[in-house]
C-alpha cells in the first residue's frame, strides 16, 4: 500500500475512521472534526443498508461489504491516453480518485465571479468560508452513504457563482477511478449559485473499471432566482457508484438536471431536492441503459415546501438482457406547498425477458391546493414497428436500435432544446450513449 | 418474377389463404381486387414476410429465390417492397433516418457504394416534390401526426426513393382524396418500366383508372377467383363481388 492509502471495509468503518481520521483534509479544524463525529455517530446508529431498509429495498450493497478498498487520499499520476475523451469545452475540473487534479484541470481562464477550487485545498485556504457550507444542505439522516461520505471527504470541488452572474460556458466535471487496487473515493461538491447566477455544469463519471467505489455527495444551494443545469453521465463500467445530490431551491430559482446513466456494476443516484421558498422549481430528466450485470436504482425525492411551487420527473429506463432498475421517486408537499405543481413520469423498454424493473412513484400531500400526477409504464419493443423497418431492407438488430435510440432520443431531445448550447452537449452524450444502446438492443439477437 | 403457386396461410389456426395461385411477370402490373376479408392484406403481408403468419405453399418464388426461406428484410434488399395498407406510426426515428438507413442497406447488398449525405439529400428532394410535399417533411418523425393522406404520400415517397423491382401496394388508394390519388397514380405509374413489376391491392376500381393494370385478379375466400383485363374490374364496379360467388355456386351446383 503506498503512503498515503488506508485499507477500508465497510464491515468495519469506526477502524477505518480511526487510521485514516489525521490524514484527511482539515484533520485540525474542530467544527470539521465534530460534523464527522456526528456522522459516523448517524450511520452507527442507523447502520448501512440491507434489504428491510425500506429504501434500499430493491438495491443490495452486499458486494460492497465484503470487499476491500483503498483509501484514495493521493490523485495518482495518469497518462492522458487512458482518460475519457473529454468534450471541447474551456472550463474543466478534474478529480483522479476522488482528488483534484491541479495538471490535468483547466481552469487559469473562468470568467469573472465564476470560482472553482479543491475542496481540500479551500479548507486549508479559507475553512472558516466552509463552515457554514459543510453540512448546510446535506441531509444525512436515511442517506447512509451521504453519511459515510461526511465522514470521509478529503477533497472535492468547491464551485461558486456570485450573485447576477451568468456563466454562459459550461463547466465540465470529470471524475476518474483508476489504478490497483480498487479505491474507495468519497468527493464532496460544494456548489453555490447566488442570486440570479447561472450555471451549465456537466459532471462525467468514469473509470478505468476494476471494481472502484465511488460515494461521491454533492451539495447544491440555489439562491434567489438562481438557475443551475446540471448534465451528470455516469459511465463506469465495472465500479460501484453511489451519488448523492442534495439540493436547496431558493426563491424563483431553478435546478434542471439531465442524468444519464450508461455503465457501472452497481449505480445509485440519490437525488434529494428541496423547494424551500416560494416559485421554485426543479426540472429532473433521466435515462438509465441497464444490461448484464448492471443495477441502476434512481432514487429522488421532492420536497415541496413552500407555496406555489413547480417539480417535474421524467425518467426513462432501457433495459437490456440480465438488466436490473429501479425507479423510486417521491414527491412530498408539506403543509406550506399550496398551489405545488408537481408531475412524474417513468416509462421503461423492456429489451429482453429476463429483466426487471422496479419502478414506484410516490406522492405524500400534506396541503389541499395542489395539482399532482405520477405515471409509469413498462413496455416491449412494438412489433409492427420493427417489422416497418425490415420490410424497408433494414437489419432486425439495426431496425432495434434505431427503436431503442428513438424511445432515449425524447430526454436527449429536451436537453436540446432547454439548453443554451445544448447541441454541443447532447452531440457528446448521443456519441457515448449510441453504441452502448445498440450493444443493450440486441443481446438475445443472432447477429 | 412472381410465381406463387397453391400458397396456404393461416393464423391462429384459421386458414386465410386457401390455395392461391398467381403468376406476375416483369414488367407487368396487376391489381388483387376482392371482397373484404377476402385476404388481400394477408398475400401482400405474407410476400413481404410478416412473421405471424403460418405460410405452406408449393411454390412461392421471386426471381428464382425461395421467398420463404428469406426474412423481411432480405425480400426488401432483394427488390421487394410492400406499401402498407396502415404505414406504422415511428415516434423519435426521422423520415429521413428512415430513408438514409434503408436507401444504404439496400445498396450496401448490392455492394454499391453508400450515398453521402449531399448526395442522398438531392436524391430524395426529388422524390419529395413528386409527392407533393415539403422539405421540413423530412425531420418529421416517421409517420407521426401524419393525416391519412400524408402516411400514403410517405409510402409512396419511400418507394420511389428504394426503387424496387417488386411493388406490393396494399390499399394504398383508400382514404385519399382525388388530388391525393393523383399523386400517389402517378408516383407508380413513374416507377412502371420493362424491368419492374407491381401489385395492386385494392377495394376500387377508381386507382384503375390512373394505373391502368395488365391483369385483374379477384379474390375470395382466400383464392383467385377470376382472372382478366381490365375490363373484369369495371364489371365488378358494376355488379359488386355478389356474382362471383353466386356464379360459383351453380358451377358447383352443376357438377355435383
Amino acid at each position: 500500500m503506498k503512503r498515503g492509502e488506508n485499507t477500508f471495509s465497510l464491515r468495519d468503518i469506526a477502524t477505518g475512521f480511526g487510521c485514516c481520521q489525521q490524514h484527511l483534509s482539515g484533520a485540525k479544524l474542530d467544527w470539521l472534526q465534530n460534523y464527522r463525529e456526528a456522522a459516523l455517530a448517524q450511520l452507527r446508529q442507523e447502520g448501512l443498508p440491507w434489504r428491510k431498509t425500506e429504501d434500499w429495498k430493491y438495491t443490495s450493497v452486499r458486494a460492497l461489504m465484503t470487499r476491500e478498498f483503498a483509501l484514495a487520499l493521493t490523485p495518482i499520476a495518469v497518462r492522458p491516453e487512458r482518460m475519457p475523451t473529454l468534450p471541447d469545452v474551456e472550463h474543466r475540473a478534474v478529480m483522479i480518485n476522488g482528488c483534484f487534479s491541479y495538471s490535468l484541470s483547466q481552469l487559469k481562464t473562468l470568467p469573472p465571479g465564476l470560482s472553482v477550487s479543491s475542496l481540500a485545498a479551500a479548507l486549508v485556504s479559507h475553512p472558516q468560508v466552509l463552515q457554514d457550507r459543510v453540512g448546510a444542505t446535506a441531509v444525512l439522516e436515511r442517506h447512509p452513504f451521504a453519511a459515510l461520505n461526511s465522514a470521509f471527504f478529503h477533497d472535492g470541488l468547491v464551485i461558486e457563482v456570485a450573485s447576477g452572474v451568468r456563466v454562459t460556458e459550461p463547466l465540465f466535471i470529470l471524475g476518474w477511478s483508476g489504478g490497483v487496487p480498487c479505491r474507495l473515493t468519497q468527493p464532496r461538491l460544494l456548489i453555490d449559485l447566488g442570486k440570479g447566477a447561472e450555471l451549465t455544469l456537466m459532471e462525467h463519471y468514469a473509470g478505468d473499471g476494476v471494481g472502484h467505489f465511488n460515494n461521491q455527495l454533492a451539495e447544491i444551494s440555489l439562491g434567489e432566482n438562481a438557475q443551475l443545469t446540471h448534465v451528470t453521465l455516469h459511465q463506469a463500467a465495472g465500479d460501484h457508484l453511489i451519488h448523492g445530490t442534495h439540493v436547496r431551491c431558493g426563491r424563483g430559482s431553478r435546478y434542471r438536471a439531465w442524468n444519464i446513466d450508461l455503465d457501472g456494476v452497481l449505480l445509485r443516484n440519490d437525488l434529494a431536492v428541496r423547494l424551500a421558498e416560494r416559485g421554485a422549481e426543479c426540472s429532473l430528466d433521466g435515462l438509465f441503459l441497464v444490461g448484464e450485470s448492471r443495477h441502476v436504482d434512481n432514487h429522488i425525492r421532492i420536497d415541496h415546501q413552500a407555496i406555489a411551487c413547480r417539480s417535474r420527473v421524467f425518467y426513462k429506463g432501457l433495459l437490456g438482457k440480465g438488466g436490473r432498475g429501479v425507479f423510486n421517486g417521491k414527491v412530498i408537499v408539506h403543509p406550506e406547498g399550496q398551489q405545488t405543481d408537481a408531475r412524474q413520469v417513468n416509462c421503461n423498454l423492456l429489451l429482453a425477458r429476463d429483466v426487471e424493473i422496479d419502478s414506484k412513484p410516490e406522492l405524500e400531500i400534506y396541503a389541499d391546493d395542489v395539482k399532482c400526477s405520477h405515471g409509469s409504464t413498462a413496455g416491449e419493443l412494438d412489433n409492427d414497428s420493427l417489422f416497418y423497418l425490415r420490410s424497408r431492407g433494414i437489419s432486425l438488430p439495426r431496425a432495434r436500435t434505431l427503436l431503442a435510440e428513438a424511445f432515449a432520443r425524447e430526454i436527449i431531445d429536451r436537453m436540446k432544446v432547454s439548453i443554451e448550447d445544448g447541441k454541443m452537449l447532447c452531440h457528446w452524450v448521443t456519441a457515448k450513449l449510441t453504441p452502448q444502446l445498440h450493444q443493450l438492443a440486441n443481446r438475445e439477437v443472432t447477429l | 418474377m412472381l410465381s406463387i403457386r397453391n400458397l396456404w396461410a393461416s393464423v391462429n389456426d384459421s386458414d386465410i389463404l386457401k390455395g392461391l395461385s398467381l403468376e406476375v411477370g416483369v414488367g407487368e402490373v396487376h391489381a388483387v381486387m376482392g371482397p373484404n376479408g377476402s385476404g388481400k392484406s394477408t398475400l401482400a403481408r405474407v410476400l413481404a414476410g410478416r412473421e405471424e403468419y403460418t405460410v405452406r405453399a408449393d411454390t412461392l418464388t421471386y426471381c428464382g429465390h425461395d421467398l420463404l426461406s428469406m426474412s423481411p428484410e432480405e425480400r426488401a434488399r432483394e427488390g421487394i417492397f410492400m406499401a402498407f395498407q396502415y404505414p406504422v406510426e415511428i415516434p423519435g426515428v426521422s423520415n429521413i433516418q428512415l430513408l438514409k438507413t434503408a436507401y444504404n442497406s439496400l445498396r450496401k447488398h448490392r455492394h454499391e457504394p453508400t450515398l453521402d449525405a449531399v448526395d442522398f439529400l438531392a436524391m430524395v428532394k426529388a422524390c419529395l416534390k413528386q409527392v407533393g410535399m415539403e422539405a421540413g417533411f423530412l425531420q418529421r418523425a416517421v409517420n407521426a401526426d401524419f393525416s391519412g393522406g400524408e402516411k400514403k404520400r410517405n409510402e409512396i415517397l419511400q418507394m420511389l426513393v428504394l426503387e424496387p423491382r417488386l411493388a406490393i401496394l396494399d390499399e394504398t388508394d383508400s382514404g385519399l382524396d382525388i388530388d391525393a390519388l393523383r399523386i400517389v397514380a402517378e408516383g407508380i405509374n413513374s416507377l412502371r418500366s420493362p424491368e419492374r413489376a407491381i401489385v395492386l391491392v385494392t377495394h376500387y376500381q377508381r386507382l384503375l383508372n390512373y394505373v391502368v393494370p395488365d391483369c385483374v385478379h379477384i379474390l375470395a375466400e382466400g383464392r383467385i377467383r377470376r382472372s382478366g383485363g381490365p375490363e373484369l374490374a369495371c364489371l365488378l364496379e358494376e355488379k359488386g363481388y355478389g356474382w362471383i360467388a353466386a356464379e360459383d355456386d351453380s358451377t358447383v351446383g352443376g357438377t355435383a
